[in-house]
C-alpha cells in the first residue's frame, strides 16, 4: 500500500511538472503570437496584395484536390478553386476510387470530356490511373480517375500530372478565400530564401453561407460540436502555429490547404503513405532534406491566407479524425526519431520535435490523471483544498488559452464581427473545458494505443452535408 | 505554500483573461465609433471630390484645403476618398495630396524609426508621390535592411521613377541583389513596372546593363525576365538576343535570350536561323526547350526536320514541348505527316506525340484519328512500371 501511495505521489508530481511545463510553452507561444500579430497586422497595411496579380512573373500554381466519396461537397470546392483570384493556375481533381457519385457530378457540372488515351509518367509511383478528363468549360481543369490507394497516393498522382512549379493541396471539403493564393505568392516574391512550403489558416466552414463557391455570409455553426471546433481551430492556428512560426519552427501545415514547391516535393519522393498524417510527415521530411544538404530554404506559416473546411458534427466522426491526427503525429515522430535533439536540424530538432512529443503525451496524462488525482484525494495523498484549487487552475488556464485565441482573432482578422459571435465564442471557449476537451483527450489516447498496437488504417470521416451548392 | 502559489496563479490567469476581454470590448466600441465617423467623413469628401470631377471648379475644394489635415481620422478618410473617387486625373490627385498636406505627412514618415510607418509611407507615396519625390524615397530605400520593406520601397520607386533616374535605380537593385536583400523575382517585377511606364525610352538603359560583361549572370537573367514579361515588343530584342547568344555561355542567360525572341516572331527572319537551330543541340535542356518554342515561328519545312529528333530528347519537357509544336504545325495543314511520325521507333517520342495528339483530337472529337491512334498505339505498347497508357475504348459514335 505504501509503495502504491509513493507511486501515486510521484505521478502527481509528474502531472504537476507536466502541466506547468506544457502551459509555459503555451504561454510563450501566446505572447509570441500576440506580438507577432500586432506587427504582422501593421505590415499588412503596406503589402501589395491585389496589385500582385498584375505581375506576369508570379509563379504558376497547380491546385490539387484529392477526393474520395465527396459527392456532397466536391462541386462547390472545385468551383471555389476555379474562382480564386490568381492569374496563372490549374486545378487537378484526383478521384481516388470513389464509390459514390463524385465523378458523375463532376462530369455533368464541368462538362468533362474523357481522353481516349493518355500517357501517365509516374515520376512518383502511384496506383493505376483509370481515366483522365478535361473540361469543355474550363481550360485549366483536369479530372483524374484512379484506383483507390489513399490521400497521399492521390496527391502524388496530382503531382505527376501537375504542370506548374508550385503545388497547392486543397481538401475536397474545403473552400479557398479568393485572395488566398495571392497572399501566399507574396511570400514567394519577397522571400530572401527559396520558399519550399507555405501554409495558411484553416477555419471552420460549418454554418458559413456560400454561393457559387464564394463565401456569402460568415456565421457560427448550429452544431455544438462544430462550435467547439471553431474555438479550437482559432486557438490552434492563430497562436499555436503562428507562435511556432515566429521561432522559425513551422513543422505542421494543414493538409487541407498548403503550398509546396513542386521540385522540392519530387526531390523528397512526394507524399508518403507510411503515416496517416501525410501533411506533417512531408514537412518534416522537407526540413530534414534541406538541413542535410545544407541549402537555404523557407518553410513557413502565414496567418492571413484563409481556407474554410468542414468539421465533423458527430462524436463518432470526430473520434475518427482525432484518433487519426494522434496516430499520424506519433507515427511521424517515430519515423523521424533521428531528428530529436540533433543541432543539425535547428529549431525543429532541438525544440519543436521534443515539444510535439511532449504534447503528444498530454492526452494520456490527462485521461489517466483524473482518476489518479481523485484516488490520491481518497488515499489522503493530496489535500482537498489543493485538489480543488488545482482543478480550478487547470480549467481556468484552459479558458485563458481560448480567450487568448479569441482575443488574437478579434485584434487581427475578425472573421466573426458581431457581438453575438463574440459571446458565443466565449461561451464555447469556457464550456470546452467541461467535457469536450476531455472527450478529445480520450480519442487521442485511443490514437496513442492504436499507434502502440501498430494500427495504420486511414479512417474516412463522413460529412453530413446535404446541399451541394 | 503550494496553495498560495496556486491561488496567485489563479488570480493572475483570471486577471489576464479579464483584462484581455475588457480591452477587446473597449476596442470594439472605440473601433465602431471610429469607423462610423471615418465613413461619414469619407462620404462627405467623396461628394466634394465628385463635384469637383464634374465641374473642375477648384473653389469647391478650397474649403477642404483649409480644414485638412486635422487628425488621423480626417487624413485616412481623405486618403481613402482620394483613391476611391473615379475620374480624378493623376495630376489632380498629386495636387490635392500636396495641398492638403497628405503627401508631406507621408514623406516625413519615411524618416520614422518605426519600420511599419515607413512601409505604409512607401505604399501610399507610390500613389500620391510625384517624380520630384523620387530622390527622398530612393535615399530611404537605400537605408532599409528588411527585405519586405525593401520590396515595397522598390515598387514605390518604380512608380515614381523618371528615365534619368533609371541607371542609379538599376545600380541600387544590383547592390541589393548582391547583398541578398532581394531576389530575382523582385528585380523582374520592378523593372517590368518601369518598362510599362516608359516603354521604349527606358529600353536603351536596360539593354546597356545587359550588355555589360561584368554584371552578375543571375542579375542579367532577372533583367531579361523583365523584358520578357513587359508588354514591349521591340526589334532591339533581336539585337540583344543575338549579342547574348554570341557572347554568353550561361544556359540561364541563353534560355532567356531565346525566350525574348519568341516575343518578336515578326523579326525572326532577320536572324540567321542556323544560330537558333544550333541551340536545339545545346547540352542544357532549358535552352533546348525555349529554342523549340521559337522554332514555332520560323515558318519553314526545315523546322520540322530539326524538331523531329527532339521528340526523342532525354528530357521529358523538351519531348513534350516538341510534340506540342509539331502537332500544332501539322494538325490542320498536314495531318498525314503526324501519322508517319507515329511510326518512329522511339517509344518516348511516340508517347510524347500521343499525349498531345490525344488532347487535341479529344477536343476535336475526331473519331477517324482516335481509331487510328488506338490501333497504332496498341501495336507497339508493352506494359511498363513507370508509364501507364490508357487504351480504354471510348465511343465517339463510330466504333
Amino acid at each position: 500500500m505504501e509503495l502504491l501511495k509513493e507511486l501515486i505521489l510521484l505521478f502527481n508530481y509528474f502531472v504537476g511538472f507536466y502541466y506547468f511545463s506544457l502551459n509555459t510553452f503555451y504561454s510563450l507561444f501566446f505572447i509570441l503570437a500576440l506580438i507577432g500579430t500586432f506587427i504582422y497586422l501593421k505590415k499588412l497595411r503596406y503589402y501589395y496584395i491585389t496589385e500582385l496579380k498584375a505581375y506576369q512573373s508570379l509563379p504558376p500554381i497547380t491546385i490539387v484536390i484529392p477526393a474520395f466519396n465527396e459527392e456532397s461537397v466536391i462541386i462547390r470546392t472545385v468551383k471555389s478553386a476555379l474562382e480564386v483570384d490568381y492569374p496563372f493556375f490549374e486545378v487537378i481533381v484526383v478521384n481516388d476510387g470513389s464509390t459514390d457519385n463524385t465523378l458523375e457530378f463532376l462530369k455533368s457540372e464541368f462538362s468533362l470530356v474523357e481522353l481516349p488515351f493518355f500517357v501517365y509518367k509516374k515520376t512518383i509511383p502511384t496506383a493505376k490511373v483509370k481515366r483522365v478528363f478535361i473540361s469543355e468549360k474550363y481550360e485549366n481543369l483536369i479530372v483524374i480517375d484512379k484506383e483507390r490507394k489513399g490521400k497521399s497516393d492521390a496527391l502524388n498522382c496530382g503531382l505527376n500530372f501537375s504542370k506548374f512549379p508550385y503545388f497547392c493541396t486543397l481538401d475536397a471539403d474545403s473552400i479557398l478565400e479568393k485572395d488566398a493564393l495571392l497572399r501566399l505568392a507574396r511570400k514567394i516574391i519577397d522571400s530572401d530564401k527559396p520558399v519550399i512550403a507555405l501554409g495558411g489558416v484553416v477555419r471552420v466552414l460549418n454554418g458559413v453561407e456560400f454561393k457559387n463557391g464564394h463565401l456569402e455570409k460568415i456565421e457560427l455553426p448550429r452544431s455544438t460540436l462544430a462550435n467547439f471546433q471553431v474555438v479550437e481551430y482559432i486557438r490552434a492556428f492563430l497562436f499555436g502555429r503562428y507562435g511556432i512560426e515566429l521561432i522559425r519552427g513551422t513543422s505542421i501545415l494543414s493538409g487541407a490547404f498548403s503550398l509546396f514547391q513542386k521540385e522540392a516535393l519530387i526531390r523528397v519522393g512526394g507524399f508518403s503513405s507510411n503515416t496517416v498524417a501525410e501533411d506533417f510527415e512531408i514537412i518534416v521530411r522537407l526540413h530534414k532534406h534541406y538541413r542535410e544538404i545544407g541549402k537555404p530554404y523557407y518553410i513557413g506559416f502565414i496567418p492571413d491566407p484563409v481556407c474554410w473546411t468542414w468539421v465533423p458534427e458527430k462524436v463518432f466522426e470526430l473520434s475518427k479524425q482525432r484518433r487519426r491526427w494522434q496516430l499520424g503525429l506519433l507515427q511521424t515522430l517515430w519515423l523521424n526519431r533521428r531528428i530529436f535533439f540533433r543541432p543539425k536540424y535547428g529549431v525543429v530538432g532541438m525544440l519543436i520535435f521534443p515539444f510535439y512529443l511532449f504534447e503528444a503525451f498530454g492526452a494520456t496524462i490527462e485521461v489517466v490523471g483524473y482518476p489518479v488525482v481523485i484516488l490520491s484525494y481518497y488515499l489522503g495523498i493530496i489535500d482537498i483544498n489543493f485538489f480543488k484549487l488545482f482543478l480550478v487552475l487547470a480549467i481556468l488556464y484552459g479558458v485563458f488559452l481560448n480567450v487568448g485565441g479569441i482575443f488574437l482573432e478579434e485584434i487581427s482578422f475578425k472573421r466573426y464581427p458581431g457581438w453575438n459571435h463574440l459571446f458565443r465564442l466565449l461561451i464555447f471557449g469556457v464550456a470546452e473545458n467541461f467535457g469536450y476537451r476531455q472527450l478529445t483527450s480520450l480519442f487521442r489516447l485511443i490514437g496513442t494505443l492504436q499507434f502502440i498496437l501498430g494500427y495504420r488504417r486511414w479512417e474516412v470521416v463522413k460529412k453530413d452535408v446535404h446541399k451541394n451548392n | 505554500m503550494l496553495i498560495y502559489i496556486l491561488l496567485i496563479s489563479i488570480y493572475a490567469i483570471f486577471s489576464v483573461s479579464f483584462l484581455l476581454l475588457l480591452f477587446d470590448a473597449l476596442r470594439r466600441i472605440r473601433n465602431k465609433a471610429y469607423y462610423h465617423k471615418k465613413d461619414r467623413l469619407k462620404e462627405k469628401y467623396i461628394e466634394i471630390l465628385n463635384n469637383f470631377v464634374r465641374n473642375k471648379n477648384w473653389e469647391l475644394v478650397e474649403d477642404l484645403f483649409r480644414k485638412l489635415p486635422i487628425g488621423r481620422i480626417e487624413r485616412e478618410a481623405f486618403l481613402e476618398a482620394l483613391l476611391k473617387t473615379q475620374g480624378l486625373e493623376k495630376e489632380e490627385i498629386h495636387y490635392l495630396a500636396e495641398r492638403t498636406g497628405l503627401k508631406n505627412y507621408y514623406l516625413n514618415k519615411l524618416k520614422s524609426k518605426r519600420s511599419l510607418d515607413r512601409g505604409e509611407a512607401y505604399k501610399i507615396l507610390a500613389y500620391l508621390g510625384t517624380p520630384e519625390n523620387y530622390q527622398i524615397v530612393y535615399e530611404a530605400v537605400k537605408e532599409e535592411k528588411d527585405p519586405e520593406l525593401i520590396f515595397v520601397g522598390l515598387l514605390c520607386l518604380s512608380k515614381l521613377i523618371r528615365v534619368e533616374d533609371l541607371k542609379p535605380f538599376i545600380t541600387l537593385l544590383e547592390s541589393l541583389f548582391n547583398s541578398g536583400y532581394i531576389n530575382m523575382r523582385t528585380i523582374t517585377i520592378c523593372l517590368t513596372e518601369v518598362l510599362l511606364k516608359f516603354s521604349d525610352s527606358s529600353l536603351d538603359v536596360i539593354i546597356d546593363v545587359v550588355l555589360d560583361k561584368h554584371k552578375n549572370d543571375n542579375f542579367v537573367s532577372a533583367i531579361l525576365d523583365s523584358l520578357y514579361f513587359s508588354p514591349l515588343k521591340s526589334p532591339k530584342f533581336l539585337y540583344l538576343a543575338d549579342f547574348l547568344l554570341e557572347t554568353k555561355e550561361n544556359p540561364e542567360i541563353l534560355s532567356r535570350a531565346i525566350k525574348l525572341l519568341s516575343k518578336i516572331p515578326e523579326y525572326l527572319n532577320l536572324l540567321n536561323s542556323e544560330k537558333i537551330f544550333n541551340l536545339l543541340k545545346h547540352n542544357e535542356w532549358i535552352v533546348r526547350l525555349h529554342t523549340i518554342r521559337v522554332c514555332k515561328y520560323i515558318a519553314s519545312l526545315e523546322v520540322l526536320e530539326k524538331l523531329t529528333p527532339l521528340l526523342s530528347d532525354e528530357n521529358y519537357f523538351v519531348r513534350k514541348e516538341t510534340a506540342r509544336i509539331v502537332v500544332d504545325l501539322l494538325i490542320d495543314t498536314a495531318p498525314h505527316k503526324l501519322s508517319e511520325l507515329l511510326k518512329m521507333s522511339d517509344r518516348f517520342a511516340i508517347e510524347s506525340l500521343f499525349e498531345v495528339m490525344v488532347r487535341e483530337y479529344s477536343l476535336k472529337k475526331d473519331p477517324k484519328y482516335l481509331s487510328f491512334l488506338r490501333e497504332t498505339f496498341a501495336c507497339f505498347y508493352s506494359p511498363s512500371t513507370t508509364t501507364d497508357i490508357n487504351l480504354t475504348k471510348v465511343d465517339y459514335g463510330t466504333s
